[in-house]
C-alpha cells in the first residue's frame, strides 16, 4: 500500500479519475422492485473460522449439480439434510459453491473482511478493506433496511475487536461496524423498544422517553450537520455514518412502546464471561445458539432484515467436539491437504485424518446455519431470506484464500435456484503449480457472487467493490 | 522442507525488504502537501471519553471502559487514531452513558452545583447561563448562537411538565452526545480551500492536552492558548513538561505509546495451549504488569532512553520473576537484576505475544523486529502470490529446524533473509518466554548473523546479544522516533504517515541525548513546526 489513506479515500469520495467507471453507478443507483416480482427481503451473512475441508466438502464422483447426497461419512454438509435434528431437510434450500477466490490480497487471517466487501485488505498488519460490506450496502446505502425498526445488526461470538480478521460488516470507507457479542445486548438492541408492555405507567414513561429521545436526535443530528459543513470529503464519511446511526436510534425511540402480535423472546440471562481467552469459550456454543434464536425472531417479527453473525471457535479443554485445546494450532495449522485444497499444486495425497478433524468443526458451523434456517422457518421467513456462509480461507494450514468452499441457504424468494451444488474449476488445474501469470490460471472472484446477491435484491449493479483488474469485481456469477 | 510445497513467484517480483535497508522507511525526504496531517475531526477514543466526562462532571464513572462499549478501532496497532466512528451500536452506548451520567449528576448534587438557580431566579435565564458556560467546557470552545439556542430548546423539552433540574439534565444528555463534545477538531478557522490551516487557539490547547493526557486542557493550558502563546514552540515545550511532571495521565500516555508501538499490549488478549504452557494463565497478570511497569520505570524512574528499554539487565518486581533467572536487586528502586535476558524484547510480553499458542514463532518475532524496531518495511507474502504453509509439528526437530525453510534462491529469501536471523535469535525462549537450553532433546541454536548493511549488523549468540546491539543502534533510535510520531498522529499509515519526513528531519536537529530519549522525542514532536499546521480541507 502506498497511497495515504485520506488521499485515497478523498479520491474515492470525489470520484476523481474514476468518474467513468461503472462502480459509481452502484452508489448512485436506486433499487426498484419490478411489478409483482418477489425479491429476497432478508440477508444474513455468517462467518465461521478455521477454513474449510475442501476434500470432504467437494461434490463426489457420480453426483451432479442437482443430484447429490449430503449424508456421506465425514460430510461437513450433513446438517443441511438432517430432519431429525433440525426439523426438516434443507437440501432443497441450499446452494454449495466450489472454486471461488477471495481476492483479499492478504493472508487468510485478515480475509474475513473481504467476504462481504469484495475488497482487498490494505494497510498491512491491522489492515482494513476499502469498501463497505454487502449487508450495509443493501440495508443502509440502498435503503432496504429503512422499512424496519433496526436497519441492520452485526452479532459475533467471543471477539468484539474491530478488525478485518473477524468482522463481516463495514461502513463506508471500509471501517468495521461494532459487533455485539453479549446476547443481552443483542436482545436490547433488537427488542428493547418492543417490550415496554401495556401497563399505563410504563406507557406514560415511554411517551416521555419518546418525546425526550426525539428532541435529542434532532439536537445531535443538527450538531453533527453543523460540524459536517466545516470538513472535507473524507471526514464527511465519518459524520454521515454518525447521522445514519442517529436515524437508526430515532426509529427505536419512535417505536418505543409499540405493540406487536409477534411473539417476543425472553431477555437472556447474562453470561459470566463473553470474551475469548477470558474464560468465555465454554459459553460460546450457548451464546451462538442464543444469537441465532434472537435473529430468528427478529427477522420473523420484521424488526430487522439484515444481519451478520461472526462465529467463534471452541478452544478450551473438554470442548463438545473433542477438538484439540488449541483449535487454531492443533486443527487448522496441521491441515494436510491434497491438491484440491492446495490451489491445485501437486502436494501429494494429504492426510485424511486432518480433513476429518476440520470437517467436524465445519459440520458444527453448518449445524449452526441449519439451526438458523430452522428458526427462520419456524417464524415463517426462511423462504424470503438468503444466508451466505463462508470462512476466511479454504486450506487453513496454507491460509489459502483461493477455491474457498461457500454456502448459500434459504429460499431467496425464488430469485436464486436453490437445491444445487455448483462446482467451478479450481483457479489452477489440479496437479499443476500454475501462478497468476500462467495461461492456465483463471480466477473466479467471489465479487461476482456479491454482484449476483445485490442483483437478486433488486439493486442495479454490475460490479461490487473494486479490484486491480476491473473484470475481477464485475459481472454476476455465471450459472448461479 | 516438509509442508512448504512449491511456493510460486508472481511474475518475478522482488522482495520489498531490500528497498528499506539502512533504517529509513523508504518514504523519506520528499517534502510535499503529503507531509502535513490532513485537517480532520477525530472521535474521542475510549480513555479520552472517560477522562473528559470525569473532568466535566467530577465523576469517577468510566462508562466507555465498561464491558458494554465496543473497543477502539486500532490503526497500525494504535488505539488513538482518526478512524474512530459513531455507528449504530456506539450511538446507543453513548445515549445510555449520557442518561446514566445525567441521572448521577442530578442525584449527587453536581447539577445543582453546575447550574445553580436560586428561588426567585428566572429558570430560563439560569439555563442560559449553564448552557453558555458549561456548554463551552463540553465543546472545548465558546458556542455560537445556533448552538446555544439548540441547547436551550433541549432545556425547554426536558423541563416541560417537569422540574428545572430535569431540563438541565436533558441539556447535559444532549451535550454528552453532541458532535462538539465527541469530536476533537483540527480544522482551523480559515475558510476551506485556502491552503494549509493553522489550528485555532482552542484546537491547539485540546490537541496538546489530549495528545499528552487524553483529557481536556486545564485552565493554565487554555489561558496560554487563548493568549496565543502556544504558537511558540518554547511555550508548547514548557506546557508539555509541566503536564508530564504533574499529570499521571501524561505518563500513562508515554507507556501506551511504547506498548502499542511494540504491540505488547496485545498480550492481554492472548491465551496459550494449557497442555503445553500450563503456567501461562497463572503468570499472565504479572506479564501484563511488567509490560506496563517496566516501560514506566525506564521512562520516568531511570534514563528514559531507548537504549535502556532494549538493553536493560533488570526488570520490575511486578514482572513474572518466576519465569526468569534473577540475580539480586537492580539499579532502579524495586527492580531485580536479570541473568538470562536483556531488555523489553526478551521479556515475556513480547515473546508470548509474538508466538503461537503452542510454540515459539521465529517469523512473528522476526517480523516484529523488522517492522517495529528497525523500521524495515516488509510486504505480505500474499502480495507475491505466495502461499505460506506453516511447518507441521515434528517431535524430532527444533522449532528452528522446522522454520528453516526459506532457501536462498527463492523469492521467500528476499524478506526472510531479513526476518529469519532476527527471529531465530530468540529461540532460547519458548512460546511463553521461558528459557530453554534444549528442545525435543536437541540443543537450541540461537546463533544468527544479521547482515543488512545496517548499524546493528553482526554475529550474535542469541537475542540478548542482538538486543544489546539494537539498544546501541542509531537506526533503532530513529525508528523509535518514527513510531512516537505515528502514535501521536494516529492516521494508521505506517511508512506513509503525513508529517513523518519533516518530523524526522526536525528530530535529527535535536541534541543527541534527546534523540535517544522517549519522552524527549515526544516533546520534540510537540515542538516541531508542523505541530500547529494541517493540510488544506
Amino acid at each position: 500500500m502506498s497511497a495515504r489513506r485520506s488521499r485515497r479515500t478523498f479520491l474515492r469520495g470525489m470520484g476523481t479519475g474514476f468518474a467513468a467507471l461503472p462502480f459509481l453507478r452502484v452508489v448512485e443507483s436506486s433499487y426498484a422492485q419490478a411489478a409483482g416480482e418477489a425479491l429476497p427481503q432478508r440477508f444474513i451473512g455468517v462467518y465461521h473460522p478455521h477454513g474449510i475441508a475442501a476434500e470432504l466438502f467437494t461434490l463426489r464422483d457420480g453426483e451432479t449439480e442437482t443430484s447429490f447426497d449430503l449424508g456421506y461419512a465425514d460430510s461437513p454438509l450433513a446438517p443441511f439434510d438432517d430432519a431429525a435434528t433440525y426439523g426438516k431437510s434443507f437440501k432443497d434450500k441450499l446452494v454449495t459453491i466450489e472454486g471461488l477466490d477471495l481476492l483479499s490480497d492478504t493472508n487468510g487471517h485478515n480475509s474475513a473482511g473481504t467476504i462481504l466487501t469484495g475488497s482487498r485488505i490494505v494497510g498491512g498488519t491491522g489492515g482494513l478493506p476499502e469498501y463497505s460490506s454487502l449487508d450495509q450496502f443493501l440495508a443502509v446505502e440502498s435503503s432496504l433496511g429503512d422499512a424496519t425498526v433496526v436497519p441492520s445488526v452485526a452479532l459475533a461470538v467471543g471477539n468484539k475487536e474491530l478488525s478485518a480478521r473477524e468482522t463481516l460488516s463495514f461502513g463506508k470507507g471500509g471501517i468495521p461496524l461494532s459487533k455485539i457479542i453479549d446476547p443481552v445486548l443483542a436482545f436490547n438492541f433488537l427488542f428493547k423498544q418492543a417490550i415496554v408492555g401495556s401497563d399505563p405507567s410504563a406507557q406514560a414513561a415511554a411517551e416521555r422517553q419518546r418525546r425526550l429521545g426525539a428532541s435529542l436526535i434532532d439536537f445531535v443530528s443538527e450538531d453533527v450537520k453543523r460540524l459536517r459543513a466545516r470538513v472535507g470529503p473524507f471526514e464527511e464519511q465519518k459524520l454521515d455514518q454518525h447521522l445514519d446511526a442517529l436515524r437508526a436510534l430515532e426509529k427505536k425511540y419512535q417505536a418505543l412502546g409499540s405493540t406487536s402480535d409477534c411473539p417476543l423472546p425472553a431477555r437472556p440471562t447474562a453470561f459470566p464471561e463473553l470474551e475469548r481467552y477470558n474464560g468465555g469459550e465454554p459459553y460460546f456454543d450457548a451464546i451462538t445458539d442464543l444469537h441465532i434464536d434472537l435473529l430468528g425472531l427478529a427477522l420473523g417479527c420484521d424488526i430487522t432484515r439484515f444481519a451478520t453473525l461472526c462465529m467463534g471457535d471452541l478452544s478450551y479443554a473438554g470442548n463438545p467436539l473433542d477438538l484439540p485445546v488449541d483449535n487454531h494450532g492443533g486443527m487448522a495449522h496441521t491441515y494436510n491437504a491434497s491438491p484440491l485444497g492446495s490451489e491445485g499444486r501437486p502436494v501429494g495425497d494429504g492426510d485424511p485424518a486432518t480433513w476429518k478433524l476440520l470437517a467436524k468443526f465445519n459440520r458444527y458451523a453448518y449445524g449452526k446455519v441449519a439451526r438458523l434456517m430452522q428458526r427462520l422457518d419456524e417464524s415463517g421467513v426462511l423462504d424470503s431470506t438468503l444466508i451466505y456462509a463462508a470462512s476466511d480461507m479454504g486450506n487453513p494450514a496454507s491460509h489459502s484464500t483461493r477455491n474457498v468452499p461457500t454456502v448459500l441457504a434459504g429460499g431467496a424468494n425464488g430469485k436464486l435456484r436453490m437445491g444445487r451444488r455448483i462446482k467451478y474449476r479450481t483457479d489452477c488445474p489440479l496437479g499443476t503449480a500454475c501462478d497468476k501469470t500462467s495461461s492456465d490460471y483463471e480466477t473466479n472472484p467471489h465479487n461476482r457472487l456479491l454482484v449476483s446477491i445485490a442483483q437478486a435484491f433488486g439493486v442495479d449493479v454490475d460490479s461490487f467493490a473494486r479490484q486491480p483488474l476491473y473484470a475481477n469485481a464485475t459481472g454476476p456469477l455465471p450459472g448461479l | 522442507m516438509a509442508g512448504l510445497g512449491g511456493a510460486t513467484n508472481a511474475g518475478g517480483a522482488t522482495a520489498g525488504a531490500s528497498t528499506g535497508l539502512g533504517g529509513t522507511s523508504g518514504k523519506g525526504g520528499t517534502a510535499s502537501a503529503d507531509d502535513l496531517i490532513p485537517a480532520r475531526v477525530r472521535r474521542l477514543a475510549t480513555p479520552e471519553y472517560d477522562a473528559t466526562v470525569q473532568a466535566l462532571l467530577a465523576t469517577t464513572a468510566s462508562p466507555a471502559s465498561g464491558p458494554d462499549f465496543p473497543p477502539d478501532l486500532r490503526q497500525d496497532g494504535f488505539t488513538v487514531n482518526d478512524a474512530q466512528r459513531v455507528d449504530a451500536v456506539i450511538v446507543e452506548r453513548l445515549a445510555d452513558a449520557a442518561d446514566e451520567l445525567a441521572s448521577e449528576a442530578k442525584a449527587n448534587g453536581t447539577l445543582a452545583r453546575l447550574a445553580p438557580c436560586a428561588a426567585g431566579d428566572d429558570p430560563a435565564a439560569c439555563a442560559r447561563s449553564f448552557v453558555t458556560t458549561f456548554g463551552a467546557k463540553a465543546y472545548r470552545r465558546p458556542l455560537v448562537d445556533d448552538e446555544v439556542n439548540a441547547l436551550l430548546a433541549l432545556y425547554t423539552v426536558g423541563a416541560d411538565g417537569a422540574a428545572y433540574e430535569d431540563g438541565i439534565a436533558h441539556v447535559l444528555r444532549g451535550l454528552l452526545q453532541s458532535a462538539g463534545f465527541l469530536y476533537l477538531t483540527e480544522l482551523g478557522d480559515a475558510p476551506p480551500g485556502t491552503g494549509p490551516v493553522e489550528l485555532a487557539p482552542y484546537e491547539l490547547a485540546s490537541t496538546l492536552s489530549y495528545l499528552l493526557t487524553s483529557a481536556p486542557a486545564d485552565d493554565e493550558l487554555l489561558a496560554k492558548a487563548l493568549a496565543g502563546k502556544l504558537a511558540d514552540p518554547v511555550e508548547r515545550e514548557a506546557q508539555a513538561r509541566r503536564l508530564l511532571a504533574n499529570d499521571a495521565r501524561a505518563r500513562d500516555t508515554v507507556v501506551r505509546f511504547v506498548r502499542e508501538w511494540l504491540g505488547i499490549d496485545r498480550v492481554q488478549e492472548i491465551a496459550k495451549d494449557t497442555l503445553i504452557y500450563p503456567a501461562f494463565d497463572g503468570l499472565k497478570a504479572s506479564i501484563v504488569a511488567e509490560s506496563n511497569d517496566f516501560v514506566r520505570a525506564v521512562a520516568f524512574e531511570s534514563t528514559g532512553n531507548v537504549s535502556e528499554l532494549f538493553g536493560a539487565n533488570w526488570t520490575v518486581s511486578s514482572g513474572p520473576l518466576a519465569l526468569y533467572r534473577t540475580a539480586g536487586s537492580g539499579p532502579v528502586a524495586g527492580s531485580t537484576l536479570l541473568d538470562d535476558r536483556v531488555g523489553i524484547l526478551n521479556q515475556a510480553a513480547f515473546l508470548a505475544t509474538y508466538a503461537n499458542a503452542h510454540e515459539s514463532h521465529p517469523i512473528f518475532r522476526g517480523v516484529a523486529i523488522a517492522r517495529r524496531v528497525v523500521c524495515l518495511p516488509l510486504d505480505s507474502p500474499a502480495s507475491f502470490d505466495l502461499s505460506v504453509v506453516p511447518p507441521a509439528p515434528d517431535p524430532t526437530k527444533t522449532t528452528r529446524e522446522r522454520f528453516s525453510v526459506h532457501p536462498a534462491d527463492s523469492i521467500c529469501a528476499g524478506c526472510h533473509d531479513v526476518i529469519d536471523p532476527f527471529g531465530f535469535s530468540f529461540e532460547h525462549f519458548d512460546g511463553m518466554g521461558a528459557y530453554r537450553a534444549e528442545e525435543n532433546g536437541q540443543d537450541v541454536d540461537s546463533s544468527v548473523v544479521v547482515a543488512l548493511e545496517a548499524d546493528y549488523d553482526g554475529p550474535y549468540a542469541d537475542s540478548n546479544a542482538m538486543a544489546a546491539a539494537l539498544a546501541a543502534s542509531p537506526t533503532v533510535r530513529e525508528c523509535m522516533a518514527r513510531y512516537v510520531l505515528r502514535a501521536a498522529v494516529g492516521t494508521g499509515d505506517s511508512f506513509a504517515t503525513p508529517g513523518e519526513p519533516a518530523f524526522v528531519e526536525f528530530w535529527r536537529t535535536q541534541p543527541a541525548a534527546a534523540q535517544g530519549n522517549i519522552v524527549e522525542t515526544l516533546i520534540a514532536y510537540v515542538k516541531n513546526p508542523t505541530f500547529t499546521v494541517r493540510d488544506a480541507l
